[in-house]
């Protein structure tokens, strides 16, 4: 018996995992994608980090003090923050409306809530920008009340309010639906109030859902380019830049080195909020798993 | 012999799930692995199937090590416990699926299938997909093609998990029916031990990767040799201090018995008189309606006994004294088991002879 | 009763927000782009810029849905139906486009490919053995690669849950019975993922037809380099106030496919909804 001893180096247990692949085409499938991910993705993002690595130390430190950059950077993260709680509110009025009413429109409602995915930011961009300014649709109206929407911080909110809305709708339907009505029931039969039962029962569960909406939302606001920068006018005085615009100067002016350093540190909290958004659903997949 | 595992073992990470399965099937016999959930028994299924390799021994069908020949090339059909039914085909595709592949003549494709469906009779169902079956109707069609092939040994795992206790009974009949008229070597893996005695020829029973024993149907249940397969099988009380009990004697080092409800009679106190020696006093603390039956917990002194009683026999009430009146008991130690008869029972029965 | 005011006053929230923030802007978009009439309106939408331009966005989109078609079918098939280290990467490492800056995208390229880049001395040397004037960034290559970019994992991620909720064990049955790798995929895998694959495709069309700032990043020539989102921003940018009429006449061409977009997605869920 000795003979059938099995090879038990860390390489061969690699490519003999434990169990058999007896379904074939294992290579080819991971051989795509292994390097379409690696030509689109990692080789490109590896460059900006090379790239940041190569920066003395000192370009960092000046770049990253000056006023317009930490401006941006409190504007970006300001504006997406705000636009991703509105859009937690609505999000899950949509989301509840379409899981648990029928109403008529209630399938040209549900396709309407693609129309941020589909329609190009740069048109959504223009139009919204028209649309504020005080002889705009809505601006007009708002600017007699003293409102302006369009060259300041809320038109930012407002743009990333609509590009964000489908995030936090598209979190929450999932969940919405296997929410099982008899716990409402059950919680009823118990004699639960109203408030109660909403608070008690259905918000812990949807509190994960909405955390993972409000985090992509807000990942998305603070990187967001197109549909923002006709609406914000650009300008420092009125704090109007956002990180992705600064960026973009830098790369009008061929600025690479500022532009990376700046890059880097906006990848840097996109990752950490992919990261907490992970953490949220393992640790939700775990408790109801896991209980 | 036809299947043949030797030395045995895989290991899942740090999870043993054989260790040193020797096993050796006949050809044409209908084989149970029968074992609680995390034995193996699976796992011993999917290594002859090819889906998981051993980390060490040998496999062999028809005499030819198949450690290194395909899945595909074993000569093996595989029930899969959901079925697996290939839900965007026909039952008719589905039972021609596996001919296809061997680039078998149109004709005869058609001919197979049709005598196959009429086989599993669900003759006119051909053109439904699987989401139009019932759960037995299902398991037919995956029987059938799993059958299609012509394989030499036919693998099921679990084939009855997914099917209402009624139809349960009526398929095991069938399936039992069906393969002993095809004559093919076919082992199944339940742990469901009525199954098990209901249909096999021969039971294997697994626990903690090991295999335990093996043996028909009979011998397993009544010559439990293991006290794993003493506990596992039937319905028994497991007791401590057994040579309380009148007619059996300590044997050193064994402490634990096992008594079976069938070895077991109550009778009104007083009425038995034959073999007065050894009746036990015994209290009725409970009584279960099981239907056919009347499941009974007693108390002789400190042991608690379970008792089956006909349902038309004698009436008895919760608290009521009886004679018990135990045959015999299954006496084992870490290893082994033995069977032991009353002794009261015998002198006393020779004594009236 | 209560109940039922509750659900109206959520009904009616629901419609006022998308009508609000939706539907009205992109009335206003009609009524911009129709302001100086209709044959204006067709004038603008025909240019030699707006019609390569279109062009251009076509090219850029087709080739985006079949990056993406194929990755996603691979890396679906491959995280779904095989057990191998490094899994969860690779889903990880697909969720990184979207949470991306797209002006970073661009960057990403430049850095790769421009003139400061660690492969542009390569393609330099290339050029010049070859005699060629192969460009990649400022170039319509480098518009397709940030596309490819941003729009690469759509696919993926609709197909990826069907294929985990689908299970392996239909496959191993038919790999058990000598199936091919091909056949399997064509007849056994395929049909689950037929309609969340077209589902996807029509996402990834979208996102890569409006894609603007990674674009934005890697194209300078109007004209030549521009997509339709490019051109807008150029008419916009421009400030006279018929170019920014043209360019929402521009801006309803790309709604109408959006919308032809999101009839075609409703279709796919649908049907995908209904098997």
């Amino acid at each position: 018996m000795k003979s059938m001893e099995p090879n038990t180096s860390w390489l061969s247990r690699i490519i003999r995992p434990t169990s058999t692949r007896i379904i074939p085409g294992m290579g080819l499938s991971l051989g795509i994608t292994i390097a379409l991910l690696s030509i689109c993705i990692i080789i490109p993002l590896g460059s900006v980090f090379s790239h940041g690595l190569s920066l003395p130390w000192d370009t960092w430190k000046v770049l990253l003090t000056k006023a317009n950059v930490i401006q941006a950077f409190k504007t970006s993260l300001g504006t997406a923050a705000i636009a991703a709680a509105i859009n937690v509110v609505f999000g899950f009025i949509l989301a509840w409306v379409l899981v648990r009413y029928t109403f008529p429109g209630k399938a040209l409602l549900n396709s309407m809530i693609e129309l941020p995915f589909a329609l190009p930011t740069a048109v959504a961009g223009i139009t919204l920008s028209k649309l504020y300014t005080d002889t705009g649709w809505f601006g007009s109206i708002l600017s007699q009340w003293g409102i302006h929407v369009a060259y300041s911080q809320i038109g930012i909110v407002v743009a990333l309010v609509f590009v964000g809305i489908p995030f936090v709708v598209r979190s929450l339907e999932p969940v919405l639906e296997t929410l099982d009505p008899i716990y409402e029931e059950a919680a009823f039969m118990m004699g639960a109030s109203k408030f109660r039962l909403y608070r008690q029962v259905i918000f812990p569960e949807l509190l994960p859902p909405l955390l993972t909406g409000f985090s992509l939302a807000f990942a998305r606001g603070i990187g967001e380019y197109g549909s923002i920068i006709y609406i914000s006018g650009n300008s420092f005085k009125n704090h109007t830049q956002a990180v992705s615009y600064v960026i973009m100067q830098k790369l009008n002016y061929a600025d690479y080195s500022s532009a990376t350093a700046i890059a880097i540190v906006l990848l840097g909290i996109s990752f950490s909020i992919l990261l907490v958004v992970n953490l949220i659903q393992n640790h939700h997949a775990k408790r109801i798993k896991g209980r | 012999m036809y299947v043949s595992l030797s030395n045995i073992y895989k290991n899942y990470g740090d999870f043993q799930a054989s260790k040193d399965v020797s096993l050796s099937i006949e050809k044409g016999s209908l084989v149970a692995l029968l074992g609680p959930s995390g034995s193996g028994k699976t796992t011993i299924l999917r290594m002859i199937a090819g889906l998981e390799t051993p980390d060490r021994g040998d496999i062999c069908i028809n005499g030819t090590r198949v450690n290194d020949v395909a899945p595909a090339d074993r000569g093996i059909g595989f029930l899969f416990q959901s079925y697996a039914l290939f839900r965007y085909m026909t039952v008719f595709d589905n039972i021609a699926f596996g001919l296809t592949v061997k680039k078998v003549a149109k004709e005869e494709i058609r001919r197979r299938v049709t005598e196959l469906i009429e086989l599993i009779g669900l003759s006119g169902l051909e053109d439904r997909y699987p989401s139009q079956l019932s759960g037995g109707q299902r398991q037919r069609v995956a029987f059938a093609r799993a059958l299609a092939p012509n394989p030499e040994v036919l693998l099921l795992d679990e084939p009855f998990a997914a099917i209402d206790a009624k139809v349960k009974e009526e398929l095991r009949m069938w399936l039992r029916n069906t393969i002993q008229q095809i004559g093919i070597t076919t082992i199944f893996v339940t742990h469901d031990q009525e199954e098990a005695l209901e249909m096999a020829d021969q039971i294997v029973v697994t626990n903690k990767g090991r295999i335990e024993q093996v043996g028909t149907p009979q011998e397993i249940y009544c010559n439990p040799e293991t006290p794993f397969v003493a506990k596992f099988l039937g319905k028994s009380s497991v007791v401590e201090g057994y040579d309380v009990l009148k007619g059996f004697q300590k044997i050193e080092n064994v402490k634990e018995a096992l008594i079976r409800p069938e070895y077991i009679s109550i009778h009104p106190q007083g009425s038995l008189h034959r073999y007065r020696s050894v009746v036990e006093l015994g209290h009725i603390e409970h009584i279960l309606f099981k239907g056919n039956r009347l499941e009974v917990t007693l108390r002789i002194g400190e042991l608690v006994l379970v008792a089956n009683h006909t349902i038309d026999g004698h009436a008895f009430k919760v608290g009521d004294a009886v004679d018990v009146l135990i045959s015999r008991i299954c006496i084992y130690d870490e290893t082994d088991t033995y069977l032991v008869e009353n002794e009261g029972m015998n002198t006393s029965s020779l004594f009236y002879i | 009763m209560k109940g039922r005011y509750g659900s109206t006053l959520l009904i009616l929230l629901a419609w006022a927000f998308i009508i609000s923030m939706l539907l009205i802007p992109m009335l206003s978009v009609v009524f911009q782009a129709l302001s100086l009439g209709w044959q204006f309106y067709v004038q603008s939408i025909s240019t030699v810029y707006v019609m390569k331009s279109l062009g251009l966005t076509i090219l850029v989109m087709v080739i985006a849905m079949l990056v993406s078609a194929i990755f996603g079918v691979a890396a679906a098939f491959a995280v779904s139906k095989f057990d191998f280290p490094g899994k969860t990467l690779i889903a990880t490492l697909a969720d990184i486009p979207f949470s991306v800056s797209p002006v970073i995208a661009g960057l990403a390229f430049l850095l790769t490919f421009g003139r400061l880049g660690w492969l542009g001395p390569y393609i330099n040397q290339f050029n010049a053995w070859t005699g060629l004037d192969i460009r990649i960034v400022f170039a319509i290559p480098g518009v397709i690669l940030v596309t490819i970019f941003m729009t690469m994992p759509f696919v993926f991620r609709e197909i990826l849950p069907v294929l985990l909720n689908q299970g392996r064990e239909e496959e191993e049955a038919a790999a058990l019975m000598g199936a091919s790798g091909w056949r399997i995929f064509k007849e056994i895998t395929f049909p689950h993922i037929k309609w969340p694959l077209l589902y996807g495709i029509i996402l990834c069309g979208a996102r890569a037809m409006g894609e603007f700032g990674a674009v934005a990043a890697v194209s300078k020539a109007r004209g030549s380099t521009f997509t339709l989102p490019l051109e807008i921003d150029a008419l916009y940018m421009s400030g006279t106030e018929s170019a920014v009429v043209a360019s929402f006449s521009v801006s309803s061409v790309l709604i109408l496919l959006a919308f032809i977009m999101i009839g075609l997605r409703t279709y796919a869920a649908h049907k995908a909804s209904h098997r």
